[in-house]
């Protein structure tokens, strides 16, 4: 691609991360928080390789980067945008691969999920002090109405699935059972702490008697 | 007197050949002419792209904090503003340009923006630059080296006060690939730069001028080729806009 478009892709995307981040203190504050970062995103389908890098609660997205990176996201570029987007923190099944500081991506997403943009200001600006904060009443209803919504159907198609239809465990039965195999995999540990703790002894106690048989 | 020793006491200045003492002059007459509204013309002339062409540099330069760079002709300061920002209050960053009407403005609009501290304002001639050998860890030449009499002796001048390792980028117009576009940018060259000059600067030469020094610059292969005749390792360039500008990019072994 030629690089005149790419740097006018990134520079737009920029552009607008922050400003969302200037309409929303807290999320800037929690940035700002995490310090000097980088996250390097390699998209394999399409190839492209971005640098998100955080400096001083702003965003900078860049094609080249010479200094330290934090974490690596590899995957293709539906997997990446998923996992973005759907907001889970699992990566099994995924489809990305994350290298280095899983914490920053974590801390990252949380705060992609938790924006929360105050549109009052930069609408009074457009269209004064009566208009402005109306429409943006209007937007963060609608914004908490749709929000709503969807989280009630989330719940809603997960009770049908799992107590109506008994397609799917319930999620008590599903913490149960990784409750169940967090136990087995401690009890094993444990099991095998013990079994090479008793054979250190046994091999201790066959070289005493090798010892205590030998002739002088 | 030799056609082979006119050969070399002449240089272009657009489709004019003319004597190397005189280029240099002619060149300060077109700035001096345009340095007050240089900033609107490129925005004009390009639509605002010459600021992706920019910012791309700045990606490659990969300078960082504390580093030392110095903006050859860097008139109005695009490039600096940017740097001054990356090196941060430990590092440096000079803004040199041959022309002292280009450098007020640009001194002026870096003053402006509350750039103060870490910059430094140089009229230096390209050719022979004023500071010590291994000074820099990235020098660039943005939309200037066709304007220099002696290229060869600038970039050469240019490997001597980088440091080793240090990088040199050069951007600036060059050849499109596609015959297309090429053909498009020599109508948009010679029809509208010309006008847009008369109506903004009142001054339709000096844009006539660029349009034609443009065309006499090297290709991006022979700027790469001089690149590494004097000296610099791993060069390369990147085409941008089709090819209408290029940057190049050398390491000083």
């Amino acid at each position: 691609m030629d690089p005149t478009l790419s740097t006018a892709a990134f520079a737009s995307l920029e552009r607008m991360i922050n400003s969302a981040l200037n309409y929303d203190p807290a999320s800037q504050q929690r940035l700002r928080q995490l310090g000097n970062k980088t996250l390097q995103v390699c998209c394999q389908s399409p190839t492209i390789t971005a640098f998100v890098v955080l400096e001083e609660g702003q965003v900078q997205l860049r094609q080249h980067f010479e200094g330290t990176i934090d974490c690596q996201l590899k995957g293709s570029a539906m997997a990446i945008a998923q996992l973005g987007l759907s907001g889970q923190h699992s990566l099994a099944n995924s489809g990305v691969q994350v290298f280095g500081s899983t914490g920053l991506l974590v801390d990252l997403q949380s705060i992609a999920s938790d924006l929360d943009i105050d549109w009052e200001e930069p609408l009074s600006q457009l269209m004064g002090d009566i208009a402005g904060p109306s429409l943006a009443g209007l937007i963060r209803k609608g914004f908490g109405f749709w929000r709503e919504r969807e989280s009630a159907v989330w719940q809603r198609s997960g009770e049908a699935l799992s107590e109506e239809l008994h397609a799917t465990p319930h999620p008590f039965e599903l913490d149960d059972f990784h409750q169940a195999v967090d136990n087995l995999r401690d009890g094993s540990a444990r099991l095998e702490a013990k079994a090479t703790k008793l054979k250190q002894s046994l091999d201790a106690a066959i070289i005493a008697a090798k010892q205590g048989n030998q002739p002088e | 007197m030799s056609e082979h020793k006119q050969d070399q006491e002449t240089t272009h200045f657009g489709y004019e050949t003319v004597n190397k003492g005189e280029k240099a002059g002619r060149v300060a007459d077109v700035f001096h002419s345009v340095a007050a509204k240089y900033d609107l013309m490129n925005d004009v002339m390009s639509g605002g792209v010459h600021r992706l062409w920019k910012r791309f540099t700045i990606e490659l330069s990969g300078v960082r904090k504390g580093q030392k760079v110095l903006d050859i002709a860097g008139g109005t300061g695009d490039l600096t503003l940017k740097f001054s920002r990356l090196v941060g209050p430990e590092g440096q960053v000079i803004l040199a340009d041959i022309n002292d009407s280009m450098l007020k403005v640009g001194r002026d609009k870096l003053i402006d923006k509350g750039v103060a501290g870490n910059v430094q304002v140089s009229q230096a001639d390209a050719q022979y630059l004023p500071f010590a050998d291994n000074t820099f860890d990235c020098i660039t030449i943005a939309f200037g080296l066709r304007n220099v009499t002696d290229k060869d002796l600038a970039l050469r001048s240019m490997l001597r006060v980088l440091k080793p390792g240090g990088r040199l980028l050069v951007l600036e117009f060059s050849k499109p690939a596609n015959p297309l576009l090429e053909k498009a940018y020599d109508a948009y060259s010679f029809a509208f730069l010309p006008t847009m000059g008369r109506l903004i600067t009142n001054d339709a030469d000096s844009y006539r001028y660029l349009a034609e020094s443009i065309r006499m610059h090297p290709d991006q292969d022979t700027l790469k080729d001089m690149m590494a005749n004097a000296g610099f390792a791993a060069c390369e360039y990147h085409n941008m806009t089709g090819g209408i500008v290029a940057l190049h990019k050398g390491i000083k072994p």
